[in-house]
């Protein structure tokens, strides 16, 4: 029976000294710019408490166990980080006015994630090489590429990773979360340009990086090519600046680049309202999207071709005009 | 009197006429940023047409027959430094050492004697845009003779692998809507007309490139909602899949046996990245990111590539130093994918003559602007860079070259004009 006395005493003490101990000893927090840190990055640490005058203390900074900055107030540290996943330690010292010393350890441990997006629904001619771009009213998907290494140094499988989007500074929680490695929407006519943000973490939190990108949007425009019978349409040369006819007839095909389209291929789905006009009188078309043009044996001069096309939102809609000279 | 007014009329008219072919060279040259130098050249050319053109090496390129067409008929007994193979629109074209047999006749002591003897010999083999067809002309007679008969007709484009015995064609077909890939092999007999023995691969793959060394290949198609990146053999078959990206706009390439390359498709708009994925671990790391307009092209030296980035009125290309991550700015402003790599350390580039205001590389792969190129060589240890020669000025046409294909000797280059998709040889 004394012996437990002795004991409950003995840890009743030593509870009541360590909580001495924390009242006593000034709490210090930290901030470090930038919030996601990526390799290479010029990070920025800085102290900072409510409790004690930093700016009188005495604080040692070392960075992998070599000394790099001491001295009263040196409440700011910069540094390069190092590599993706190689991990940087930072230990500071801070010996507050009162005397009592607080340490904090800070890890550096730079990921990336890259955030990339497209108009999905945005129409571009098959084999086309460069990016479609979006028209007001798009659908536009983000997705992530992300380079999350441990200090094994394996990178964490992008399925298996957290993801936080965030769309004009809201967050979409119901989009994101575990797998959640896309976000689609659909750009309002309001806004000219969209900024999207995700943040991606593995699930237990220790490694984590953010992304964010600015997304422009564009008027949908309308290029003429020439088509063949034999050779389809020649994509390689565009003809807005005008067509010498040749040859007794050939086909336009008008090009709807960037107008969303129900599919991506498919021009002829129907989204999309086309029209075509010579001198203009409206004039049928063989299919919605191509006019073969005729010309008259002896005739010579030219004509004015127009091209309408409507798409299915707003801001969707353009015009291409050519002249075709015989 | 009367002698003298035509004398100053003679002499206003003369005068009149030199400026109004300053202003109209002007004119030509107003986007293009050409430089006085330049204009003037450009403007005694046009009057004074004649005028010498030599190449790199010194060679007077006019007096000689430097430039020429094949016709069909007779073999060419001398080659012209540039030479037009076909004027017809082609969809894709290589150039290919082969081990041919041949007749010869031995005299021997009974006569005239058959015998096959192997030879090694160069080849151009290329697909007529409106029909599919195959031709080969080989380099011992510029004779160009039809291999296949097999009719795609509206090709966008035919891959040829490096022997040159497995082709892809590629085609939209507007009735389905659907991307068409045909993969078959070509025949190897030359002497007749053969058929190519394919098979269509998968429906709307996206991109699609041939394996540097073997009949296989690497491409991309969207499935639901991912992007799925797949190598197979040429004919689809043993199908892997090496990447999945919810992204769906990448272009590939598989520059060597060891790795692909994966590139965001380009926007002058869109600040694109590079990724490499290993071939046997399928690990993914980043060549390049956050690059305005990128483009991206390596040889089979897996430490270096060359990196394009484009905007307004602006091509810029780098030489990509993998291991250190390093990029050097060549000073010369072209595409990655207007060069080609050799075997010695050489990359030969068709580089525009001048850039006509517009946004790049968009608006070149829209077809609104086409370049005036010359020829040059960029030394990749020294980074020097060199005209070889201008090509434009030499064809007497504007060549814009893409699809550029040298041969194993560097000594041959075919390429194709963007402008009216001709193809053409160049001796280097």
């Amino acid at each position: 029976m004394k012996k437990l006395l002795v004991l409950f005493i003995f840890f009743v003490f030593l509870f009541l000294g360590q909580k001495n101990a924390e009242a006593l000893s000034p709490s210090v927090g930290f901030s470090i710019t930038p919030e996601a840190i990526a390799p290479n990055d010029l990070v920025t640490i800085k102290l900072n408490s409510f409790s004690t005058d930093l700016n009188r203390a005495n604080m040692t900074w070392k960075v992998d166990g070599a000394t790099v900055l001491e001295g009263v107030g040196k409440t700011e540290y910069s540094l390069t980080a190092k590599g993706l996943g190689e991990q940087t330690k930072v230990d500071i010292t801070i010996n507050t006015s009162n005397g009592i010393p607080v340490l904090k350890t800070i890890f550096i441990n730079p990921q990336s994630a890259d955030l990339l997006w497209e108009a999905i629904d945005s129409y571009t001619p098959p084999f086309y090489k460069g990016k479609a771009l979006p028209a007001r009213e798009a659908l536009i998907k983000t997705s992530v590429v992300p380079f999350l290494k441990g200090s094994r140094g394996t990178f964490s499988n992008p399925n298996s990773l957290v993801y936080n989007w965030e769309q004009n500074y809201k967050p979409y929680p119901s989009l994101s979360g575990y797998g959640k490695s896309f976000y689609v929407f659909r750009n309002t006519f309001l806004n000219k340009e969209e900024l999207v943000k995700v943040k991606v973490s593995t699930t237990d939190g220790t490694l984590t990086t953010a992304s964010s990108a600015k997304i422009p949007f564009f008027e949908p425009e309308i290029i003429f090519y020439e088509k063949k019978p034999a050779t389809g349409t020649l994509f390689n040369q565009a003809k807005n600046n005008g067509l010498s006819l040749t040859e007794e007839e050939t086909s336009i095909i008008g090009v709807p680049f960037f107008f969303s389209t129900k599919t991506k291929l498919g021009v002829l789905d129907g989204t999309l309202s086309l029209s075509w006009k010579i001198n203009n009188y409206s004039v049928p078309s063989e299919k919605p999207d191509t006019i073969t043009v005729r010309k008259q044996q002896g005739d010579s001069g030219y004509s004015i071709l127009d091209f309408s096309v409507k798409g299915p939102y707003l801001y969707q809609k353009g015009s291409g005009s050519l002249k075709i000279s015989f | 009197m009367r002698n003298k007014k035509l004398f100053y009329f003679a002499i206003g008219f003369l005068l009149f006429a030199i400026i109004f072919a300053f202003a109209f060279q002007f004119l030509k040259n107003k986007n293009g940023g050409g430089s006085t130098t330049g204009l003037i050249n450009s403007v005694f050319e046009n009057i004074f047409p004649f005028k010498t053109i030599v190449d790199e090496k010194g060679n007077n390129l006019t007096e000689d027959l430097k430039v020429g067409q094949l016709e069909e008929g007779p073999e060419i007994e001398t080659r012209p430094t540039l030479l037009k193979i076909t004027p017809l629109p082609v969809s894709g074209a290589t150039l290919f050492d082969a081990t041919r047999e041949k007749i010869v006749y031995q005299e021997t002591a009974s006569g005239s004697v058959p015998v096959t003897e192997k030879f090694i010999g160069r080849f151009i083999r290329y697909a007529e845009k409106s029909s599919g067809h195959i031709y080969e002309v080989p380099f011992d007679g510029f004779v160009k003779s039809k291999i296949t008969g097999t009719t795609i007709p509206g090709t966008e484009e035919v891959l040829f692998d490096n022997t040159a015995n497995y082709a892809i064609f590629r085609y939209y077909d507007d009735t389905v809507g659907r991307i068409k890939s045909f993969s078959g092999q070509i025949p190897t007999s030359s002497t007749e007309i053969g058929r190519v023995s394919g098979e269509y691969l998968d429906d709307d793959i996206l991109s699609i490139s041939f394996s540097p060394k073997d009949a296989k290949i690497i491409f991309s198609k969207e499935e639901g909602v991912y992007t799925n990146i797949f190598t197979s053999d040429f004919n689809g078959k043993n199908k892997k899949q090496t990447f999945s990206s919810p992204f769906s706009e990448w272009l590939l390439d598989w520059p060597n046996e060891n790795n692909f390359t994966i590139t965001t498709k380009p926007s002058s708009y869109f600040a694109g990245f590079v990724y490499q994925i290993d071939a046997k671990t399928n690990a993914i790391e980043k060549i390049s990111g956050n690059v305005s307009g990128v483009t991206y092209k390596e040889g089979s030296d897996q430490n270096k590539g060359l990196l394009g980035s484009a905007g307004k009125d602006s091509l810029v290309l780098y030489l990509l130093n993998k291991e250190t991550g390093g990029a050097t700015n060549l000073s010369i402003g072209t595409l990655p994918e207007k060069c080609t790599f050799s075997s010695n350390s050489l990359v030969y580039c068709f580089v525009p003559n001048f850039l006509p205001s517009a946004v790049y590389p968009d608006d070149w792969y829209k077809g609104k602007v086409l370049f005036s190129d010359s020829l040059w060589a960029i030394n990749l240890d020294s980074r020097a860079a060199n005209k070889i020669v201008d090509i434009s000025e030499l064809a007497g046409e504007a060549i814009d070259g893409i699809n550029l294909s040298l041969s194993d000797d560097n000594e041959d280059l075919i390429f194709i004009n963007k402008k009216d998709l001709s193809l053409w040889l160049y001796d280097l």
